[in-house]
């Protein structure tokens, strides 16, 4: 019995140790077979095999990575880290998991993912250890490929001012990037229902964007611009957003990917342009009205060829003052730059010129220097500017209760005669000056000259009503 | 040609000076009796005051309050008879706030040109 139960003991053992070597062999060649990096350790954490792959990939020698060894092809930086997680793992039995690089026969290291697992046996004892490490460096390098694409289009899309969207159209939710949301003047989320939004847009520009029924059934337009009010600043801005639609498999718009800029500043650049074309235009126009009205009395009563010299020396007086006040944008002249440009064409040495400075509208400025230049015509042919002697004097003041007194003074001319018509200078000097600077005018034939007194509001003062 | 008792009352209604009285003498010479006013609120005072006033000539591109337009469709509203010419150097009133499609000027314009359209609206 006692010779039996040995026998039967001595078999069992025999018997359990063959199929721990089976299960042991069946082991080793499931893991050779598999692509990954497989190891075994003890339970005091000393590892104590590997498959063919670690040697193959690493270049040790078998046994070479035994125990606590293995730190050897783990890359310097990572291996503090990666050993204490591991000392974590075998002190509490819980499953191990870390990213770190091992280097391969050739010297370079590549990330890999490591996992081990402690095996229990019936009895719930950990017995072994069963770890793998898979290769993850091309995986690695395709997402940073992807997080750093991802980093340039956002940083670039900023740099442009550009925000993207993304509209699931059956739920009407639309995802921003993080800009998005600051261009609608909304804190960062992930997510708004799309009312949200419509609610921002101004009631009148409502519609040029896409409506429920344009999201459904894909016919929204994909270009437009449209205005919100900024709920965080209260501020009218112009937005520009461009959409594609994406289609399911049927055919039917599932959602609208698209971009957003703020185009506030180009649209005013657009409405400040053609607010100066129109400007332009109606100037231009009025010019020519002018320039027709100014011919048709220059031609009235002449001859052809003195109207021709007459009528060149207006439109040159014309062209000066306008040099003046597009050097100001057509905002104001100084009247000393006014009177100094309309007697240019004047002897200099005989001419004195005083007063403050005192700034002109656009028409003042226009109808002082017409005006100046008839009297200087007039001058240089019958009056003080026709002798050898003559001189002129154009002074101005501001008097204390704000009326400006401009006068054109000529002394040592020929003895005036008052003329026997009216023509274009004293029509433009009486009426057309006077009526510009909401004043009158007094020309007196003095018997030692002309004298022209314009006494009005100085300008920039209130202008009265002028009825006839 | 002195304005005489038949003669037409007209009001000319232009910012710049020059235009305006270059039109207004010539219209005085052609023996019409003319008003002038450099803005449209000046000429609804006028109006106001002469109902004798049969034709406006005005500007469009007006500073003040109204522009000619406006100005226009005043005149259309309170005085009904009173025959209006408008001229602009850009803005072209729709058909249906001219009472004749004629009635515009498109600047600039000849003082000869628009006399003979005022002499016109006149008949």
């Amino acid at each position: 019995m006692g010779i039996f139960v040995e026998g039967s003991d001595v078999t069992e053992r025999i018997l359990a140790e063959r199929d721990v070597r089976d299960r042991e062999a069946q082991f080793r060649t499931f893991a050779e077979a598999m692509p990954n990096h497989v190891w075994t350790a003890r339970t005091d954490g000393q590892l104590d095999w590997f498959n063919s792959r670690v040697y193959q990939y690493s270049g040790a020698q078998p046994g070479e990575l035994d125990g606590e060894a293995w730190g050897a092809i783990v890359h310097p930086d990572d291996l503090a880290g990666a050993a204490a997680r591991w000392s974590e793992s075998v002190y509490t039995g819980a499953p191990y998991e870390a990213e770190f690089r091992v280097r391969r026969f050739d010297g370079t290291y590549r990330w890999h993912l490591v996992r081990a697992v402690a095996l229990a046996d019936a009895e719930g004892k950990i017995g072994r250890w069963l770890g793998t490490n898979t290769d993850i460096e091309d995986q690695r390098q395709t997402l940073q490929r992807l997080a750093e694409s991802e980093r340039r289009f956002r940083l670039s899309q900023n740099a442009a001012g550009i925000a993207s969207l993304e509209l699931d159209i059956a739920s009407g939710t639309v995802i921003g990037s993080d800009f998005f949301w600051q261009l609608w003047g909304l804190s960062p989320r992930a997510s708004e229902h799309i009312s949200v939004l419509e609610a921002i847009v101004l009631p009148e520009d409502r519609n040029v964007r896409s409506t429920e029924e344009t999201r459904q059934n894909g016919t929204a337009s994909l270009k437009v611009d449209y205005r919100i009010r900024r709920p965080d600043s209260g501020e009218i801005r112009w937005l520009s957003r461009n959409i594609e639609f994406v289609h399911d498999a049927d055919g039917r718009p599932v959602k609208m990917f698209g971009v957003v800029q703020d185009v506030t500043d180009r649209k005013e650049a657009e409405a400040r342009q053609n607010m100066l074309t129109h400007e332009l235009e109606h100037r231009i126009k009025n010019i020519l009205a002018m320039v027709s009205a100014i011919a048709a009395q220059t031609l009235r009563n002449a001859d052809l060829e003195t109207a021709a010299a007459t009528f060149s020396e207006r439109l040159r007086a014309l062209s000066n003052a306008h040099d003046i006040l597009t050097r100001t944008r057509w905002t104001a002249a100084a009247l000393g730059d006014v009177v100094r440009s309309a007697v240019s064409p004047l002897p200099a040495e005989r001419i004195a010129i005083s007063g403050p400075d005192v700034s002109l509208g656009p028409k003042m400025a226009l109808s002082l220097a017409l005006a100046i230049n008839e009297l200087g015509t007039n001058a240089l042919k019958y009056g003080a500017l026709s002798t050898e002697t003559g001189r002129v004097t154009v002074s101005w003041t501001i008097e204390e209760d704000a009326t400006m007194l401009w006068r054109w003074s000529e002394d040592g001319g020929p003895p005036v005669v008052p003329p026997k018509r009216r023509g274009f200078g004293r029509f433009l000097i009486e009426r057309v000056l006077a009526a510009d600077f909401h004043g009158k005018v007094g020309i007196e034939y003095l018997p030692k000259g002309v004298e022209v007194i314009l006494t009005a509001p100085a300008p920039g003062e209130p202008a009265p009503n002028r009825l006839q | 040609m002195p304005p005489n008792d038949h003669a037409t009352t007209v009001l000319v209604v232009e910012d710049e000076a020059l235009l305006l009285f270059s039109i207004s003498d010539e219209l005085t010479a052609q023996g019409f009796v003319v008003f002038e006013a450099s803005n449209a609120d000046d000429a609804v005072t006028l109006l106001t005051a002469h109902p004798e006033i049969e034709i406006v000539f005005t500007d469009i591109d007006m500073p003040g309050s109204m522009d000619g337009l406006k100005l226009l469709a005043l005149v259309r509203e309170r005085w009904p008879p009173v025959r209006v010419l408008v001229t602009s150097g850009k803005k072209r009133p729709t058909r249906d706030m001219l009472m004749d499609e004629n009635w515009f000027l498109p600047k600039p314009y000849t003082t000869a040109g628009v006399v003979a359209a005022i002499q016109a609206a006149a008949q």
